[in-house]
């Protein structure tokens, strides 16, 4: 009986709880009457969302996310702020998994009632977040989210870094139309990078024509790929798109080669290491990679005094509350206003390159290059 | 911001159903279920594919969660009827990895490592739950079904032969119990709950994906139990509440953002081994861990 006297005791108790939390002191104004609307003349500061992981695996990326995402605050506060409000970033740990970043947006969301959040870095604190945003009528803009899935999360939802689906055309185009392959096999890391990369060239490779002989997953940690890749050269492909990280790329093109798949391969963005072109059965390969545009200087010696350095996600995560706080100076907090302006955006020069919004929110400039390995260097192709 | 603490709340129900129905097997009944997270991820599969690819109403899918995760449960112990304590322990965990992978490698039935986004709101009898506040109403229902249904099971005479198997397998055997099939309900019932958990999870997320029922949160689920306490199901309780508020109440700290992660983290952890040093067997906790 005492437990039963326990579970009422806890049922009241959160009642309760729950009662004095729905009370909403007067004057301001509950989430859920409509987004959120400043008083005229205000001068308090503008409170901005950032989720990204900054503890777990992914940690030392968010991190370097974090300061490039600070910097840009300090840049436009100390240029005199949102005419006059000084930006404030409220940083939450997503961690890199829907869970965490569920609750670390509903906390900013239902109670620092940010206007906008900069995050995801993750595909999957997106979507986790996202529902909730919409419904709140709560801007994000993703700064490495990159999961084809991010496009369709809702009208509220935008990224500046590009989906995988643009890469995976890309490369598709080069192989059917530039090298003139006709049938390709397919094998990528099961993650939602790799197997986005693997869906969206499948289907833009049989979309011109292509056949697809073969179609393989391996699993991240995975070093053995011998049955994939005897499949692979079982169905007689003209060339290999082999989606794979570092390590497991290393492993598997070497195998390649024992095995004797002598066919091209043709890989994702993730090539872009010098550890695998030093290999000599590296030698021939090719990759898509973003054509990044050299990043500005003094910018990177500003991130550097601050301990951080430039990886992949840190100039998507400064650009995005530079672009923020650009859009606010002209439409205020309200995030209706906010989000039609950043449909509009065309041609905004960021540290990360341009971005062209399309009506899916996602930038639709990233631009493309194939680089192919040769004498263990990586150079552009022709 | 009674959104926000509504959302708290879900978390805190689906958490106090996950670990609680861990206790039963494993605090009351001396099974160390460490595949239970596996079971709260096929509710969440079974729920967000009946909804999402077939239309099911939420009420069908709910129920099918919690009789999927059952199913596997009678599986489980009927192919590990031979293994005791540790054996079992790790044969569960290796149910676990299995289920991620199956999550992750069936592409055409899961989404593979892209997962299942947009899982509906539940609509039950024409009723479409949208505020977080009706959600947060929902799931205490459930949380307070559930834990009723174990509490009676568990303060019964029943309750008590779970807890000789758990003690002493053997002599419980030789008073004439049947100590597999009682093993075989009680993981049963432990797993049936834990799907309906992952029902309500994935239709308040919203989202799901393969790496969201792995270990990271195992970790969680026993932390709560052991610092709930083993054999106790307000322990369970008690732990959710903790577990799940200490984090969200560390968000107010005024912490540096640079450090703001990995102290947090630290803070947390602090306090856990605080309440362990204090309360050795967790808050609520009648038994030992052997």
């Amino acid at each position: 009986m005492r437990k039963l006297k326990f579970l009422g005791a806890m049922a009241a108790g959160l009642a309760l709880f729950g009662a004095g939390c729905s009370f909403t002191p007067p004057g301001e104004k509950s989430v859920t009457e409509g987004s959120y609307v400043p008083k005229t003349a205000d001068t308090s500061p503008i409170k901005i969302g950032w989720v990204g992981p900054l503890t777990g695996d992914a940690a030392s990326v968010g991190k370097d996310a974090l300061t490039a995402a600070q910097l840009a605050v300090e840049e436009v506060n100390a240029a005199g702020g949102i005419n006059g409000r000084m930006l404030e970033l409220v940083a939450e740990d997503g961690k890199c998994n829907p869970k965490d970043a569920a609750t670390a947006g509903n906390k900013l969301i239902n109670v620092d009632k940010v206007p906008a959040i900069v995050g995801t870095a993750c595909s999957g604190e997106m979507m986790a977040i996202a529902p909730t945003a919409e419904q709140n009528k709560t801007i994000m803009v993703g700064y490495c989210a990159s999961a084809p899935t991010v496009s369709a999360a809702g009208d509220y939802i935008f990224r500046t870094y590009p989906s995988d689906v643009l890469q995976s055309k890309f490369v598709a185009e080069y192989v059917y139309n530039t090298l003139g392959k006709k049938k390709v096999a397919t094998l990528a890391v099961l993650g939602d990078w790799g197997t986005g990369l693997k869906n969206g060239f499948e289907q833009r490779f049989k979309e011109l024509g292509g056949e697809v002989v073969s179609s393989q997953d391996y699993v991240q940690e995975s070093r053995d790929l011998r049955t994939q890749l005897t499949k692979a050269k079982d169905s007689q492909p003209e060339i290999l798109f082999f989606v794979g990280y570092t390590e497991a790329s290393i492993a598997g093109l070497k195998q390649a080669k024992e095995l004797g798949l002598n066919v091209s391969i043709i890989g994702g963005d993730a090539w872009d290491d010098t550890k695998i072109h030093a290999n000599s059965f590296a030698e021939g390969i090719m990759y898509s990679v973003g054509a990044a545009p050299q990043y500005d200087l003094a910018w990177v010696e500003k991130l550097k005094q601050k301990g951080a350095t430039t990886n992949v996600c840190v100039p998507r995560s400064y650009d995005n509350v530079k672009l923020l706080a650009e859009i606010m100076k002209r439409t205020g907090t309200d995030t209706a206003k906010i989000k039609d302006e950043l449909y509009k955006v065309q041609g905004y020069q960021g540290i990360g390159g341009i971005v062209n919004m399309d009506s899916n929110g996602d930038n639709t400039s990233a631009q493309f290059q194939i680089k192919v390995v040769k004498n263990g260097k990586a150079e552009a192709a022709k | 911001m009674s959104a926000y603490f509504s959302q708290i709340l879900i978390l805190i129900c689906i958490y106090a159903i996950v670990a609680g129905s861990l206790n039963l097997a494993f605090g009351y009944t001396g099974l160390v279920n460490l595949g239970h997270i596996a079971f709260f991820g096929l509710g969440a599969y079974t729920s967000a594919i009946l909804t999402v690819e077939y239309q099911v109403p939420f009420m069908a899918a709910f129920f099918a969660a919690g009789a999927v995760a059952g199913v596997f449960g009678w599986v489980i112990t009927a192919i590990t009827s031979r293994l005791k304590g540790d054996y079992f322990a790790l044969a569960a965990l290796a149910f676990n990895f299995l289920a991620v992978a199956v999550f992750l490698n069936w592409i055409s039935f899961t989404h593979g490592p892209l997962g299942i986004a947009g899982v509906p709101r539940p609509q039950i009898f024409g009723l479409k739950i949208l505020s977080p506040e009706g959600y947060a109403a929902f799931a205490f229902l459930v949380m307070a079904a559930v834990f009723l249904f174990m509490r009676r099971l568990t303060a019964s005479r029943y309750g008590r032969v779970l807890e000789a198997v758990r003690d002493d397998a053997l002599g419980a055997e030789a008073l004439g119990k049947n100590v597999f099939r009682l093993k075989c309900q009680c993981l049963v019932a432990s797993t049936f709950c834990a799907g309906l958990a992952g029902s309500l999870f994935a239709h308040f997320i919203q989202f799901i994906d393969p790496y969201s029922f792995y270990l990271p949160d195992l970790i969680v689920a026993l932390t709560i139990l052991i610092v709930g306490g083993l054999a106790s199901l307000k322990g369970s309780l008690a732990g959710a509440l903790i577990i799940i508020i200490i984090p969200e109440l560390l968000r107010f700290l005024p912490i540096p953002d640079h450090v703001v992660g990995p102290l947090r983290q630290a803070v947390y952890s602090a306090i856990l081994i605080g309440i362990l040093l204090v309360r050795p067997r967790g808050i609520f906790g009648k038994v030992d861990l052997e």
